[in-house]
């Protein structure tokens, strides 16, 4: 632990001493040496650069109770909690196929195939709202509609030609 | 809770949507709240299947919609028992789901049921998505009655566009005539002389030639000035109109409520005065003109030529629906090109524009090769796009523009042909006739190519009609009802069981309840985020309450003119804002027929006088943006002297956590008092210093009303008060204080 780390009082969890249990209600537990907190939220404190690794974890009244270095450290049956805990809170299908892409008055209106399902959303203002997850690393692609709902095209450069000319100008 | 219990039928008394299963894809699922032998139930689970939950509504606690990444879940907590997470959605049912719960949990708080208020983020007709936050689908909307609606607004202007029309009109016509002039030149005269025939019979052929050639020239000229005389009046028109509407959209905006203006960016809402109404504008004033000019074109010369030679009339129109399709191929991709430009631009400038701002972090940090870098990368990105843009302009323009004069081609080749005698396509031609076909032909192609631009220009218009429109139509929310009053305003102020959130669904404030009392001074405090700007913006408003109402001297504040509300309240804010204008304006702002020695007595009192007239131009210098740089402690000085001079009832501080040097601070603080004596202040406080003066407190906590006393009782009750104040380390000055 760095000087900084001291001073900021920031405890790094021992994934060993870790056990995510899910409760009845849906929600997930966590035993930690000998606290129990009955009820974790989690969230990825870099969901683009690193989406397995630091894993915040607070408690219910909204207090930090420490930060989890990389979900792989844990035993398997947690990794796999704390994974299904994840898939609820971030919800981002991928999009397989873009059908079309109709542009009136500004907005813009698509319909896609995803790997969840076929989605109908509208975007407004697409140059702020489709861009590269990682600049620097071309490659996987968000988008985001009016709503705040999220698609993401995993691999820009292996989608198909037709999907991909449709979007290709906001991409930049 | 058993199906066999539903042999009476279940009364749906209203439904609502979520659309994410347990395995993460999408459904048609359902909540329902339903009465059954007269107990309330809900029900949450797939279309068309049994419920996978169902449980008494009575059981309930209350039931929430907690947001996450991307989808959402609906949360119930129990009266007995652990919460449950009911089901998931996405963003887009949040809105319609949240009130449905609003129904159920207004029922558990109250007792009462009431009716679900319908609202969709979808078109239920169409089901496209809404316009973020109205009801206004883009997809449904009546583009015609946009339309009509722009004619209303401008009908003013109708006359001169109608007349500048005409005008155009009859330039056309006269600019048909001159292919015919040529032809009787050439056929009449130039070809037989050429033959070596002696004109038919005139006396003085050159006369007659002469006379011809005039004839041309001066309907040359006719078209020329009636020309600019129908595009002035279109400019004018054009100008005026534009003018009438950007004034009406900046009326419009200063009356909109604040939760209609802070829903949107000031970018959009400046782009939209000064951008829409320029391309509203720009559309009628060139636009306008070229479709008649076309119109005319296109009819006379297709009757002509259906008349005279129908078969040639094929070859030259042929190719136009061929050549249409290629032009509005060639827009898009082109358009879709000169986006990408303009974003990389757009980019490109926003860099700029932040090392230029942010330099001082920049120099500081040492970081100036890193953003240069940065914005080299960026500003060639966009020099290689706009390269790229113009090779291909340059490649594709002039095929276009070879693939748009087919038709001529075809038009002389044939028409050569029945010039030579041969004649499928119909009697044998003179060279003047050909010529004025071939002049006929070129008038056709012309305009080709700028109309396949009419549909998007035509879009674009209507695109900017339908965005002005929005703001123009709409209500603000926060306005005076028919039996408003306007009495005087004492400073009274109580809060009656207030409830407030921006989101509805998602409230802030949590059932209020308290009295200010006039004259009385009166402390906000609480942990950061609480809900004290949110307080003061009721007080001042800029809002209404959900539920509850907030009392000004005994009368609810939606039954007070705003006007007369307005000119009782006065405010400081933390980050003054001076605007572009003298100090003297900026004071005069808040009574513009005050008295020069008024404007000089309020800024005595706020304890600036003595720093204004030291400034070289005193009270004429100009500070905002372009002007003078002034310290914090004198702009809050200045703030606090335009409060003065308003001379209000009710005064709203929200302070400055900017520490100030100790003589400004006291400056400061004094001016404050003389300020609020007498007046009822609400003050959020962050300097233990204003909290002294206090005549009471106001502790939130959570968006609820946790302790409400003098500062003694507070720190009696050893409570969230008194923890604040502990903290900080001015505790014995506290202790010290006698009230």
């Amino acid at each position: 632990m760095s000087e900084l780390q001291t001073l900021a009082e920031m405890t790094m969890l021992d994934a060993s001493k870790c056990v995510f249990t899910p409760t009845e209600g849906g929600y997930l537990s966590l035993k930690y040496e000998d606290k129990e907190y009955e009820r974790v939220k989690i969230c990825r404190a870099l969901p683009y650069k690193a989406p397995d690794e630091y894993i915040c974890i607070i408690d219910k009244d909204g207090n930090e109770i420490g930060i989890l270095r990389d979900i792989k450290h844990l035993s398997e049956a947690n990794e796999a909690n704390i994974r299904a805990e994840l898939t609820k809170l971030y919800y981002c299908p991928s999009i397989t196929k873009i059908l079309s892409v109709k542009d009136r008055m500004g907005y813009q209106y698509y319909e896609v195939i995803t790997n969840a399902g076929k989605r109908e959303f509208a975007l407004r203002d697409a140059s702020r709202n489709i861009r590269y997850v990682n600049p620097e690393k071309r490659g996987a692609v968000q988008i985001r509609d009016i709503d705040g709902n999220r698609y993401l095209i995993d691999d820009f450069d292996s989608f198909d030609i037709q999907s991909r000319k449709k979007i290709e100008a906001f991409l930049v | 809770m058993s199906e066999k219990d539903t042999v009476v039928t279940d009364e749906i008394l209203c439904r609502s949507e979520y659309d994410i299963d347990e395995n993460g894809n999408i459904c048609t699922g359902k909540t329902t709240l339903i009465r059954r032998n007269g107990i309330y139930y809900m029900e949450v689970g797939k279309e068309g299947e049994t419920p996978n939950f169902s449980c008494e509504v009575d059981s309930l606690k209350r039931l929430s919609i907690v947001s996450n990444i991307g989808c959402a879940t609906l949360e119930a907590d129990f009266k007995d028992g652990p919460s449950v997470r009911l089901c998931r959605m996405t963003q887009s049912c949040v809105k319609p789901l949240s009130e449905f719960i609003k129904v159920i949990n207004y029922y558990l708080e109250t007792g009462e049921m009431t009716e679900m208020k319908e609202e969709h983020s979808h078109c239920p007709k169409c089901g496209k998505p809404f316009v973020a936050n109205t009801q206004f689908c883009i997809n449904c909307a009546d583009k015609g009655s946009i339309v009509k609606k722009f004619i209303v607004l401008g009908k003013r202007y109708i006359p001169s566009f109608l007349l500048a029309g005409l005008l155009v009109l009859v330039c056309n016509m006269a600019n048909l005539m001159i292919p015919v002039i040529n032809r009787i030149l050439v056929d009449d005269y130039l070809f037989p002389a050429s033959e070596g025939q002696a004109p038919w019979g005139e006396a003085n052929p050159y006369l007659a030639i002469v006379g011809l050639v005039l004839a041309m020239f001066a309907i040359y000229v006719l078209i020329r000035v009636v020309n600019i005389f129908a595009a002035r009046l279109r400019n004018k028109a054009g100008t005026s109109f534009m003018n009438e509407l950007r004034t009406k959209m900046y009326e419009k905006i200063q009356f909109l409520s604040m939760s209609s203006i802070s829903r949107r960016t000031t970018g959009d809402l400046i782009k939209r005065v000064t951008e829409d109404t320029s391309v509203i504008s720009d559309f009628l004033k060139a636009e306008t003109a070229q479709i008649i000019e076309v119109g005319v074109i296109f009819i006379c010369v297709s009757v002509y030529f259906i008349v005279t030679r129908p078969i040639l009339a094929l070859f030259v129109f042929l190719p136009v629906p061929i050549t249409m399709f290629a032009i509005s191929r060639f827009w898009k991709f082109i358009h879709r090109k000169y986006e990408r430009q303009w974003i990389l631009g757009s980019r490109a400038n926003g860099i700029l524009h932040d090392i230029i701002k942010g330099i001082r972090v920049v120099k500081v940090f040492g970081t100036e090769e890193k953003e240069i870098k940065k914005y080299d990368y960026a500003a060639e990105k966009q020099a290689e796009i706009s390269a790229q843009n113009e090779e291909i302009w340059a490649i594709l323009f002039p095929i276009l523009g070879f693939v748009v004069g087919l038709g001529e081609f075809l038009v002389l080749y044939f028409g050569a042909w029945a010039v030579l005698g041969e004649s499928f396509v119909g009697p044998p031609m003179t060279v003047g006739e050909l010529t004025q076909i071939i002049s006929y032909t070129g008038y056709i192609y012309g305009p080709l190519r700028w109309m396949t631009n009419l549909p998007r220009s035509l879009a674009n218009a209507v695109t900017s009609m339908a965005k002005l429109t929005e703001i123009l139509d709409e209500e603000p929310d926060i306005k005076d009802h028919e039996n408003v009053v306007s009495p005087v305003i004492h400073g009274d102020i109580e809060f009656k069981n207030v409830t407030f959130g921006y989101k509805s669904y998602e409230p802030v404030l949590k059932n209020i309840s308290l009295k200010i009392n006039q004259g009385e001074m009166v402390g906000i405090v609480g942990h950061s985020g609480v809900g004290k700007s949110t307080f003061i913006n009721l007080v001042m408003r800029l809002y209404d309450v959900n539920s509850g109402s907030l009392m000004i001297d005994g009368t609810d504040i939606r039954d007070i003119e705003k006007q007369t509300l307005n000119t009782s309240i006065g405010i400081v804010f933390q980050e003054t804002f001076l605007f572009a204008g003298s100090i003297y304006e900026n004071i005069l702002y808040a009574r513009p027929d005050a008295p020069p020695e008024d404007v000089f007595a309020a800024a005595k009192i706020a304890n600036a006088h003595d720093f204004i007239i030291k400034l070289p131009d005193a009270y004429n210098t100009v500070v905002g943006e372009h002007g003078y740089s002034l310290s914090g402690g004198e702009r809050q000085r200045i703030a606090i002297a335009r409060a003065v001079l308003r001379d209000p009832k009710i005064l709203i501080l929200d302070e400055a956590t900017a520490s100030l040097d100790t003589e400004t601070e006291r400056k400061i603080q004094e001016a404050l008092q003389r300020l609020t004596k007498g007046r009822t202040t609400i003050a959020i406080a962050h300097r233990l210093s204003t909290l002294r003066n206090a005549d009471r407190l106001i502790v939130l906590e959570k968006g609820e009303l946790a302790e409400f006393g003098t500062h003694e009782e507070l720190l009696k009750n050893k409570g969230i008060y008194y923890n604040l104040v502990m903290a900080h380390r001015q505790t014995t000055k506290m202790a010290k204080v006698n009230k």
